[in-house]
């Protein structure tokens, strides 16, 4: 582990090197914990072996459970870059590899068609200083020395086609650009990928990734973020809001169940009342930041909300 | 913390052969476990020490799973296998010399229910019983539908994607906004002596649908549940995206059985996986376990059918507050009825009655067989 000079001291035993962020499964751990991730030691496996075998980590789970945060995370506790690419219905090659700069190259040809040649000119518009650079391209291109996390995050947003484009990248860490020749990256990138399991992902992505599954905390891990995440909240609160949660998570048919970002929004917005216990009245007032679909929101207002704060 | 048997002083190529026998064991638990990924875990366990159990163990779930039910398998797996093979060894030291695949001996184990029973006969032959497609179907039957009607309904699948594309497939249309077209802004400057004073632009033309199909099997739809298979199965074909539901007094996924199969497979799987075709239908309660586990399926360009005859043995009014739901979170909600073509047909059992106050559209089975093009109704049905 080594020290980032100009941090707060406290700061700089928990920031590492590259290098030692892959030391072991215990640094990874060590690593997350350092920016305030709580991982069981299942996850950090992953991560770990994901880092060294230098293949793609694919990790689903449900919605709003620290997923993309495992990438900014390990960025920030690397020191590394972080290069996004959010997956969207339609996201194609343009979006996600590279484009050529059109209105530039036209420009040029303009500027130029009198005093260069057609075969000049050509050469000229399809060199690297006219292609745009998007995230996947990005992420290999560079001088190796440092290196980057890809997040290529909610893929069973985007066509099944795209996942098509991604195994080259993902396989070999390169892109054919066909009027250039092939960029191969120099530095491996710690590639994230994400899926809320929307969608089944084809067998041939799944081949070429590690995977992990985060699903809903358990008591005691849900208190350990909180105390971390929200500062100020106190052990007997923080036990207190997570308790509840889990039972409002353990309601049988809640169309949408809270993840741990609404348990912490909710905590925060608690803190932010003045809150120091949890009361009927309060629960009622604020039961949107934990229940988010308006028949879940009736259900629990008319029926289950003595129930559940009677038993905190 | 247990150390595993294969990492007591034996050797590398013993190790590899349990090692070997493991990924054969998971195989028939029903872990799909390709080279890469035995390639994979041989690679991790460089880094990671293997006299520790859990770490083992989280490597096997890392590199050979791939979804949470393979998780949950390995874990299962695991402990079962070496556990057995540590066993072995207690009793009898020589016996780990030469390992079996899978290590285990006696007669038919409880552990291999879920895949089928298992013998080992005093010969060695070790006998698995599993599923196969081509035994005789035991569960729901359902008649193959005549070649040329299944043609019918193929084409009329096709119909119906291509009127409710929402979905952007790879041809481009001319549009005003968008992409540069370039060979069109090219033949344009013709006109203006090769000066590019209009920029002609392109888009995506909407070719994909994306469908949910929610297929009643309840008793009273015995006699239609083979046309029915049918469009379902069609339109899967046609819109591979789509996903296909049983229910009748629960919800069954049967994606699975369709994917990727040839029609009389694709029948016979789902034939075995859904139960007899008796009993009520509680459709709202069905909506609502599907709202609950799959809801997030059903997205601003997801069309919905229901293949039901509306005979609802539940709440009406759970049945018109998840159809209520249905319409305002999808592109349009489609309810084919087998009875819907008769000249005497009303919406008179309970469900239908619910129902039509939400629909777009209301169709028949009989509309997929002939060549009458969807577009016009599919389209005015479209909010």
């Amino acid at each position: 582990m080594m020290a980032v000079r100009g941090m707060a001291p406290s700061v700089r035993t928990l920031r590492m090197t590259a290098q030692a962020l892959w030391d072991s499964v215990d640094s990874v751990l060590a690593a997350l914990a350092g920016e305030n991730y709580v991982a069981e030691r299942e996850l950090a496996t992953a991560i770990f072996l994901a880092g060294k075998l230098k293949k793609p980590l694919l990790v689903e789970g449900e919605p709003g459970c620290g997923k993309t945060e495992i990438a900014k995370v390990l960025a920030a506790a690397g020191g590394a870059e972080l290069i996004r690419l959010q997956c969207y219905e339609g996201l194609d090659a343009n979006a996600s590899l590279y484009e050529w700069n059109y209105p530039r190259q036209l420009l040029t040809i303009r500027l130029h068609e009198k005093s260069r040649t057609p075969e000049q000119l050509e050469d000229e518009i399809f060199s690297e200083r006219f292609l745009l650079r998007r995230p996947l391209l990005r992420a290999l291109d560079g001088d190796g020395a440092a290196r980057r996390v890809l997040l290529i995050d909610e893929i069973d947003r985007a066509d099944e086609e795209f996942e098509g484009l991604l195994l080259e990248v993902l396989s070999d860490f390169q892109i054919s650009i066909p009027e250039i020749g092939t960029i191969r990256a120099k530095g491996v990138p710690f590639v994230l990928i994400t899926s809320n399991r929307t969608r089944e992902l084809s067998d041939a992505l799944k081949r070429r990734c590690l995977f992990a599954y985060i699903g809903y905390p358990s008591l005691e891990k849900e208190v350990a973020i909180l105390r971390r995440k929200v500062p100020g909240l106190e052990a007997r609160f923080a036990e207190e809001i997570a308790a509840l949660v889990q039972r409002v998570r353990a309601e049988p048919d809640l169309v949408k169940r809270p993840g741990i970002s609404e348990t912490l929004d909710w905590a925060a917005a608690l803190l932010e009342l003045g809150q120091t216990t949890i009361t009927r009245d309060v629960v009622r007032q604020t039961l949107g930041f934990l229940v988010k679909d308006a028949q879940d929101l009736q259900a629990v207002h008319s029926e289950r909300l003595d129930g559940l704060v009677d038993r905190a | 913390m247990t150390a595993l048997p294969v990492v007591s002083g034996e050797t590398a190529g013993r190790f590899l052969a349990r090692l070997a026998g493991f990924f054969v064991f998971l195989r028939r638990r029903g872990v799909p476990v390709g080279i890469g990924s035995e390639l994979d875990l041989a690679q991790a366990f460089e880094f990671i020490a293997l006299s520790d159990r859990q770490a083992v163990l989280d490597t096997c779930r890392a590199t050979l799973a791939k979804s949470p039910r393979d998780a949950r398998l390995v874990e299962e797996a695991f402990d079962e296998y070496w556990a057995s093979l540590l066993r072995e060894e207690t009793e009898d030291p020589s016996k780990g010399a030469v390992p079996r695949n899978p290590p285990f001996q006696g007669s038919t184990r409880d552990e291999f229910s879920r895949s089928g029973a298992v013998t080992v006969e005093s010969s060695g032959v070790m006998r698995i019983g599993v599923y196969s497609p081509d035994a005789p179907a035991v569960g729901h039957p359902l008649a193959a539908l005549d070649p040329r009607r299944l043609a019918a309904v193929r084409a009329g699948a096709r119909r119906f994607r291509r009127a409710s594309a929402s979905l952007p497939g790879r041809r481009f249309e001319p549009a005003r906004q968008g992409r540069i077209d370039f060979p069109r802004t090219v033949r344009q400057s013709l006109r203006h002596g090769g000066e590019w004073l209009d920029l002609r632009r392109r888009r995506r033309k909407l070719q994909g649908a994306e469908f949910v199909v929610l297929w009643d099997v309840s008793g009273s739809m015995k006699d239609h549940d083979s046309e029915l298979f049918a469009l379902a199965y069609s339109l899967h074909r046609v819109a591979r995206r789509s996903r296909i539901f049983a229910f009748s007094t629960g919800l069954e996924e049967v994606t699975d059985c369709v994917r990727a199969q040839a029609y009389s497979r694709a029948l016979r799987a789902v034939s075995r996986t859904l139960g007899p075709a008796s009993g009520g239908t509680r459709i709202g309660r069905c909506l609502q376990e599907f709202h609950r586990r799959h809801g997030s399926l059903v997205r601003p360009w997801t069309t919905v059918l229901v293949l039901s005859d509306g005979w609802d043995l539940g709440e009406t009014d759970v049945l018109g507050r998840e159809l209520g739901w249905l319409r305002r979170v999808s592109r349009s909600l489609v309810w084919i009825n087998p009875y819907a073509r008769r000249p005497s047909f009303e919406p008179a059992t309970a469900g239908m009655r619910e129902a039509v106050a939400h629909l777009d559209l209301l169709l028949g089975p009989e509309d997929f067989e002939v060549a009458r093009p969807f577009r016009s109704a599919v389209h005015a049905s479209v909010r």
